[in-house]
């Protein structure tokens, strides 16, 4: 009968709670690039930019398609390869094992989080109807107008949940960039089992405070949309 | 030296050896979903009758489900089950700890993603416009005949694009499969990395493989859902 050595779990959940606030960090991080850059694509693919909308639409297409951790390990080794190649040929002596990995695994979920972002803004400026945007039109209203005053302000309540929503998906996504050799809460916790071969209990502790992270982010979801509703003068 | 880090004649040399592997990946995919669709039948079943305590149980455990990543509760549960379900497997004489890893990567995808399909049966079911069910009871219809005609297909025909989503999740997941020692075809590609020392043209085979399947499963679920659009008046 396996007994669970509760003593060694609080202790793993407090050593992964303390690598909380960096986990955060690679969560928070590439959200925030992707929202502002995956506000300019949405934009690119509703005003139906010629070609730039082709790559957009192919871009997220790609990124929805694959594993992320595949994406990981290809931007990590193309990049690793590519670079000692490159550094090698010109003859400096800069290497990739000297770039921390915590920056490629953020611009990989950057990267990631810039489609999915794309994909949710778009979905949030279509909920709008299109007389709204004509009404504006026909007053005179100019483009950056008409998206400031009239599209945003009523998008955003659609918005908010959907984005809610992709931030919790990019932080269930930092649990893989330990692959990498990013040392994050996944990783210090297992090193510690390494000692006891109490997996078990370690992965117990990174999953509670997953959960923690993730409960928490939704409740702060909910109470930044329950403020956007009321200013909206909705329910 | 020339720079030979990627090229495209390995990437198509791999790609056979990979693609033996296919069919553990689409198994793990399709049986987690099917067995998990069960489960979440039945969770769905004692959500919608909010079953007393066990009602509680099942918020708790779709929280859980849906708020951890999948690969914390992959490890969770290979480490897991085995210590939970050895007092009753070893008098049978099966040592669950030396199982094939394989069992546990569908009953962690089975179970995890049952706590999705069971939001999106009971979202769905209660979705149907009450007046559809007052005016199936009104014709005298039972209970059972009332789901099967009326309330049934209409939730089908909400569910079906979740269910889409919910299949290619999980198709994208079994790439987390070799973390506990599967080898499907990210295993073998990771084979076939340690002996040539080439990882990365075999994970891009990888890549373009799981991108073409999950872009025939979106079309598929496209072509189902046209054929079962719902028809409003």
């Amino acid at each position: 009968m396996y007994r669970i050595d509760y003593g060694f779990l609080l202790r793993e959940v407090w050593v992964a709670f303390t690598m909380l606030p960096f986990t955060l960090m690679l969560a928070a991080v590439p959200t925030l690039f992707g929202l502002a850059v995956g506000a300019l694509l949405a934009i690119v693919r509703i005003q139906r930019v010629p070609v730039l909308r082709s790559v957009v639409q192919g871009y997220v297409v790609l990124i929805r398609g694959m594993p992320t951790v595949l994406m990981l390990l290809i931007v990590y080794f193309a990049f690793v390869f590519g670079f000692d190649a490159l550094m090698e040929k010109l003859g400096w002596s800069a290497r990739s094992a000297n770039i921390p990995p915590t920056l490629f695994a953020m611009g990989v979920l950057a990267f990631i989080a810039t489609a999915f972002m794309t994909e949710s803004i778009r979905t949030a400026l279509l909920s709008v109807p299109k007389g709204q945007t004509e009404a504006a039109q026909s007053i005179g209203m100019t483009n950056f107008d008409i998206y400031r005053r009239v599209v945003i302000p009523q998008a955003l309540p659609v918005a908010i949940p959907i984005l809610g929503n992709a931030f919790i998906g990019q932080a269930k996504g930092t649990a893989l960039v330990t692959m990498i050799g990013v040392t994050d809460l996944v990783t210090r916790v297992r090193i510690e089992a390494n000692a006891s071969y109490r997996y078990l209990e370690a992965y117990i502790a990174v999953a509670l405070v997953y959960w923690a992270l993730c409960v928490g982010i939704e409740q702060g979801v909910r109470l930044l949309n329950k403020s956007v509703r009321v200013r909206a003068g909705g329910v | 030296m020339s720079i030979d880090y990627f090229s495209v004649g390995r990437v198509v040399e791999y790609l056979p050896a990979m693609l033996r592997k296919l069919p553990v990946t689409l198994a793990v995919a399709f049986s987690s979903t099917a067995l998990g669709l069960v489960l979440a039948t039945l969770i769905a079943a004692a959500l919608l009758f909010r079953v007393p305590a066990l009602y509680q149980v099942i918020k708790v455990f779709i929280s859980f489900s849906r708020a951890i990543p999948i690969n914390i509760q992959l490890f969770v549960y290979y480490y897991g089950l085995p210590a939970l379900l050895a007092p009753y497997l070893l008098p049978l004489g099966l040592n669950p700890s030396r199982a094939n890893p394989i069992y546990f990567v569908v009953a962690t995808y089975a179970i995890s993603s049952s706590a999705f399909m069971a939001v999106m049966l009971s979202a769905s079911i209660s979705g149907v416009d009450p007046g559809q069910s007052e005016a199936a009871l009104s014709i005298g219809m039972t209970g059972g005949q009332m789901f099967r005609r009326v309330i049934g297909p209409q939730a089908f025909q909400i569910a079906l694009p979740e269910m889409g989503n919910v299949i290619v999740t999980n198709l994208k997941n079994t790439s987390l499969a070799f973390t506990v020692g599967v080898i499907d075809m990210v295993g073998a590609t990771r084979a076939i990395a340690t002996r040539t020392h080439h990882a990365l043209e075999g994970y891009v085979g990888n890549a373009l493989v799981y991108f073409v399947i999950c872009l025939l499963l979106e079309k598929a679920f496209g072509l189902l859902e046209r054929r079962y659009r719902l028809r409003k008046g």
